[in-house]
């Protein structure tokens, strides 16, 4: 194994948990009041440059792409001032001077086309024409910025010479001022920016690293076709651009940690959460943009590696178009490899639906699955999430900026609506037209819901926009229209746009479904009854709750699931863009239909009460779009169209976790089955997929609760079984075939 | 005698090319000792009683909903089957299609006959399971493959173990070897009981003398028939498997072309 893939693998694995990039706190500390007379902006650039003046730059003799940062675990004396910070700061990425939580993306192709000098450049030029002193102010700041960035890449050219790297050094003094010409100096430069974004500035370092196959393909075509790089070169520069994304991969788990391995927000520089690459996809004229550079950055993923997601975009047709492509990707996904794949035919139709109209063709994801316009747009949650106060700014204008009447950073509690329409259901005895009115009840709940969530987004974006160029982030100094404007783009922004997600979407269908079979059709319970069972999470009445849990299950292609499903989100997402549309037209402010709740299904599990699907109260929802575990009855084939009878276009994102046992698909006949099973999904309007193998932990997890699995499906020797179905002495055998 | 199933699985991907649909018929003349599928070998409806998950609501007679008390057997007329095997349709692209298996299906013969004429008008790949126990020409030259099982060459053994000659079933293998259609012939590998060299070499000497036979496979002993067994109320014997070293020798023999 080559040594920077080896120390990427290790910081996975052995890095310690509460490690932290200590430099940047210390170096913040030094500074946090010491240009509080400054506007943000210049507070900004100030700070930033004392802090990429004096963070270390280290160099291993194996850099191809140079750019490293420096954590560690604090001794006592380094806890106490980090901890003094955190009580000052909120977090150790705040300094008053840095805002953003990550979720963003620039512009990559005007970053590798002009480099940091041409930047700088547009930017005086700007400012020269520029009278408004908040704006004079932004623009400043911003060239500060880039000069910061060009000193921070001669210190590394340096250690490069210094470690007798003369071809790195070179390209680091090439990039530090000039555009980029060759493939391996863009691909320096992308680094650079990207270690800057991510280790010293943002709050949460989901940054979207864009389409690298297509904007930096310019450079590899140009310096294939003159000989100054071959394939086998480029793959390996590549290899370790992979490589630096995991080196500063912090462990952990920042959402659902536990005692001995939760790292929030306050506590980590170095962060759990991923960046995120493109690939493939169709350009603006809806055709492939698939090419050869395509190809070297799939077949350069590792699957033991975490960083960066790869977000393959698949459009209609691509697995044949693109045979070979198709097979390495779907060799790395068998492998479990940290990618997902979305379809450009779903995203791009919601996006056209709005009416956005520039740059939907280069629509992108954040982590974790939030689609986004791409660099035309501003996600109002993932942006600047406290956009800066101004003195003479009202408490009720703070309040908004502060997101303060939000109950989750995600919409939830839907559930809750659900039950709320029930109740009043049963209490109003009806005789016929039951299902008309529990649906009308619930849409009513979830009408208010989203009309009172778009309500308050226009409010914030009203109150950023009133002193736009007050706040400079980093992003700004990567997007032409910040700078054309001199205004950040979270008040800017051509489009803003925030998920409007269905959450807990199959345990709504499925109590559509309980209560229409065990109600209406078969009559063996009461509206009445349930409903109290309901309440009562379902206590003295464990037979109610089996009769719901095993009535027919969305994501088992059952017809009067998969009618819900269907009827639901079409409600759901017509509403979206109904309400959506005053408030587009008025300020580009769109809510963005999606089916993804993150992994909030299980906080918000633990937070509510039973539902009409059987799940007991505490117990886990069911997760983005995916079934209830254990619903999926009718194998992938089965959950793959019941996925389907949600049109096409009506959702911009939501997670499918597609689970299969590596053994159900090995070796080239396996892979063949998988990929014609995974395209044929994709062909018919599937949204999305991320491929996991199934784990011995997961198994040993379906014999303790063998109903929530039951979807688990191994190999048993020349044909599939059932896990949960197998007897004890095959469970454990299997079981046994999986020790690593 | 009506034809009962005992279920339809989709997406298989181990019965046959490509992603398949397996349509399990219930009723078998064979009593492998080890069978995988005993709920199959009566062509009776049964009911299969899993107490572990009885929660004793006294409800049995409305229909439990549990899952303790499964019935197992149904009628579901040709047109219906053909219906489920259809919303897997698109899948089938990669070389699937659906596989005929059981229970035996050549013991449903004007059923499976039936079957296999309205898959093959919509265009569906067929596959048949079969122990070959009988010679069905009218329906084995229809299919698109045939999946046969050879598990021990010795007859006296056979006897002892299937139940019925297995001369008779090579007997009826050659015979469906002129038909031109696919073969594949598997061995169920049970220790002690058919895991010496002799049986494989000599049945892979057998699979490879027939013309149209494209694949020999080992297919290792697993425990899955015990526990429906006894949700039957009978008792399985339980096996084992061959020790990974004799499978791993015995796997030189298993062939594809
Ligand atoms: S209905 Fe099912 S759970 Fe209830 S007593 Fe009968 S077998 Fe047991």
């Amino acid at each position: 194994m080559k040594p920077n893939v080896y120390e990427a693998e290790q910081a996975l694995k052995t890095k310690p948990i509460y490690s932290t990039a200590y430099e940047r706190v210390k170096l913040l500390n030094d500074v946090m009041h010491a240009y509080d007379d400054l506007p943000q902006p210049l507070k900004f650039s100030r700070t930033l440059a004392y802090l990429l003046e004096n963070v270390s730059v280290p160099v291993k003799e194996y850099d191809l792409i140079v750019g490293r940062a420096v954590d560690k675990e604090l001794n006592a004396e380094e806890e106490k001032l980090f901890q003094a910070f955190i009580a000052d700061n909120g977090n150790a990425y705040r300094s008053g001077a840095f805002f953003g939580s990550g979720h963003s993306s620039y512009e990559w192709e005007y970053i590798v086309e002009l480099g940091v000098g041409g930047m700088k450049s547009r930017a005086i030029s700007r400012l020269s024409t520029e009278n408004d002193d908040a704006k004079r102010a932004f623009l400043q700041g911003a060239v500060e910025v880039y000069d910061a960035i060009s000193s921070y890449i001669l210190r590394f050219a340096n250690s490069a010479k210094q470690a007798g790297l003369a071809a790195q050094a070179a390209r680091l003094e090439k990039v530090a001022f000039s555009a980029p010409e060759t493939f391996a100096e863009a691909l320096q430069l992308v680094w650079i920016i990207a270690l800057i974004d991510c280790a010293y500035v943002t709050l949460n370092p989901t940054l979207t690293l864009g389409r690298p196959d297509v904007f930096l393909y310019p450079f590899y075509s140009r310096d294939i076709a003159s000989g100054r790089l071959t394939r086998e070169e480029a793959k390996e520069l590549i290899t370790d651009y992979y490589c630096k994304h995991n080196l500063i991969m912090g462990r952990g788990e920042h959402q659902l940690g536990d005692d001995k391995n939760s790292t929030t927000f306050d506590r980590i520089t170095n962060f759990d959460a991923p960046q995120y690459l493109l690939l493939a996809g169709t350009d603006e004229k809806g055709e492939s943009a698939v090419n050869e550079l395509t190809e070297l950055f799939a077949e350069c993923i590792v699957p033991s590696f975490k960083n960066p997601v790869v977000v393959v975009r698949y459009f209609i047709g691509m697995d044949k178009k693109h045979e070979r492509l198709w097979n390495i990707l779907m060799r790395k996904a068998l492998q479990s490899s940290s990618m997902m794949f979305y379809n450009d035919n779903d995203v791009i139709a919601v996006l056209k639906r709005m009416g956005v109209t520039e740059g939907v063709h280069d629509y992108i994801h954040f982590g974790c699955n939030w689609a986004s316009t791409g660099n035309n747009g501003a996600w109002m949650w993932g942006g600047p999430s406290s956009f800066a106060f101004t003195p003479e700014m009202s408490e009720e204008d703070k309040k908004y900026l502060r997101r303060a009447y939000m109950r989750y950073p995600v919409d939830m509690g839907w559930e809750g609506i659900f039950n709320a329409a029930l109740y009043q259901l049963a209490d109003e005895n009806l005789k016929s037209g039951v299902m008309d009115r529990l649906f009308e009840l619930f849409m009513a709940g979830v009408k208010d819901f989203i009309s009172q969530k778009i309500s308050y987004l226009s409010r914030e974006l009203t109150v950023r926009q009133k002193n736009p160029s007050r706040l400079l982030v980093l992003t700004d100094c990567f997007l032409r229209e910040s700078i054309d404007s001199a205004e950040c783009y979270a008040a800017s922004a051509k489009y803003h746009f925030e998920a409007s997600s269905f959450q807990m979407f199959a345990n709504v269908v499925d109590s559509f479904v309980a209560v229409d079979e065990l109600v209406i059709r078969k009559k063996s319970v009461t509206l009445k009854e349930l409903a109290k069972a309901v309440k009562n999470d379902f206590k003295d009445n464990e037979w109610l709750r089996l009769a719901c849990k095993n009535a027919e299950k969305f994501g088992s292609d059952g017809e009067v699931s998969n009618a819900y499903a269907k009827k639901l989100i079409t409600a759901f997402t017509d509403y979206v863009f109904e309400v959506s549309k005053p408030y587009f037209e008025k300020q580009g402010l769109f809510l963005m239909p999606s089916l993804e709740g993150d992994t909030w299904h299980i906080k918000c599990g633990r937070e509510s009460g039973a539902s009409v699907d059987g799940r007991r109260a505490g117990e886990p929802f069911a997760q983005n779009a995916r079934p209830s575990n254990g619903s999926c009855k009718n194998g992938l084939t089965g959950m793959f169209n019941s996925l389907l009878s949600v049109p096409g276009g009506s959702v911009a994102s939501g997670a499918l976790n597609v689970d299969v046992d590596s053994r159900a698909f090995s070796g080239e006949e396996g892979l063949k089955n998988f990929s014609n099973l995974l395209a044929t999904y994709f062909n018919a309007g599937g949204l999305h997929a991320q491929v996991s193998c199934v784990s011995r932990d997961d198994l040993l997890a379906a014999q303790l609760d063998p109903d929530s699995y039951r979807d688990l499906r191994v190999r048993v020797t020349g044909y599939s079984g059932v896990f949960v179905d197998l007897c004890r002495e095959l469970q454990d055998d299997v079981i046994a075939r999986m020790d690593p | 005698m009506q034809t009962l199933i005992s279920h339809i699985e989709r997406c298989s991907s181990f019965d046959g090319p490509g992603i398949r649909t397996v349509v399990f018929f219930k009723g078998c003349p064979l009593s492998c000792k080890w069978c995988h599928n005993p709920e199959c070998i009566s062509f009776e409806k049964e009911e299969l009683f899993y107490p572990e998950k009885c929660i004793k609501c006294g409800r049995c007679q409305s229909g439990c909903v549990t899952g303790a008390r499964v019935v197992c057997g149904r009628i579901i007329p040709v047109h219906d089957v053909v219906v489920t095997v259809k919303r897997d349709e698109k899948y089938y692209s990669g070389g699937g299609g659906v596989t005929l298996s059981g229970g035996e299906p050549l013991a449903h013969n004007s059923y499976v006959n039936e079957l296999i004429d309205a898959l093959l008008k919509e265009n569906i790949d067929v596959a048949i399971e079969t122990s070959m126990f009988k010679y069905d020409e009218e329906i084995l030259k229809k299919v698109d493959r045939i999946m046969a099982d050879v598990k021990i060459f010795d007859e006296k053994k056979h006897l002892e173990y299937v139940g019925i000659s297995g001369e008779k079933i090579r007997d009826n293998i050659l015979k469906a070897d002129l038909l031109g259609v696919p073969l594949t012939i598997r061995t169920p590998i049970i220790k002690g009981i058919n895991d010496d060299e002799q049986n494989v070499r000599l049945t892979a000497e057998f699979a490879s003398s027939l013309k149209n036979c494209v694949r020999y496979e080992l297919l290792p002993y697993h425990a899955m028939g015990v526990n429906k067994a006894r949700a039957l109320g009978k008792e399985q014997k339980v096996f084992s498997a061959p020790d990974a070293k004799t499978l791993e020798n015995l796997k030189k023999y298993q062939f594809t072309r």
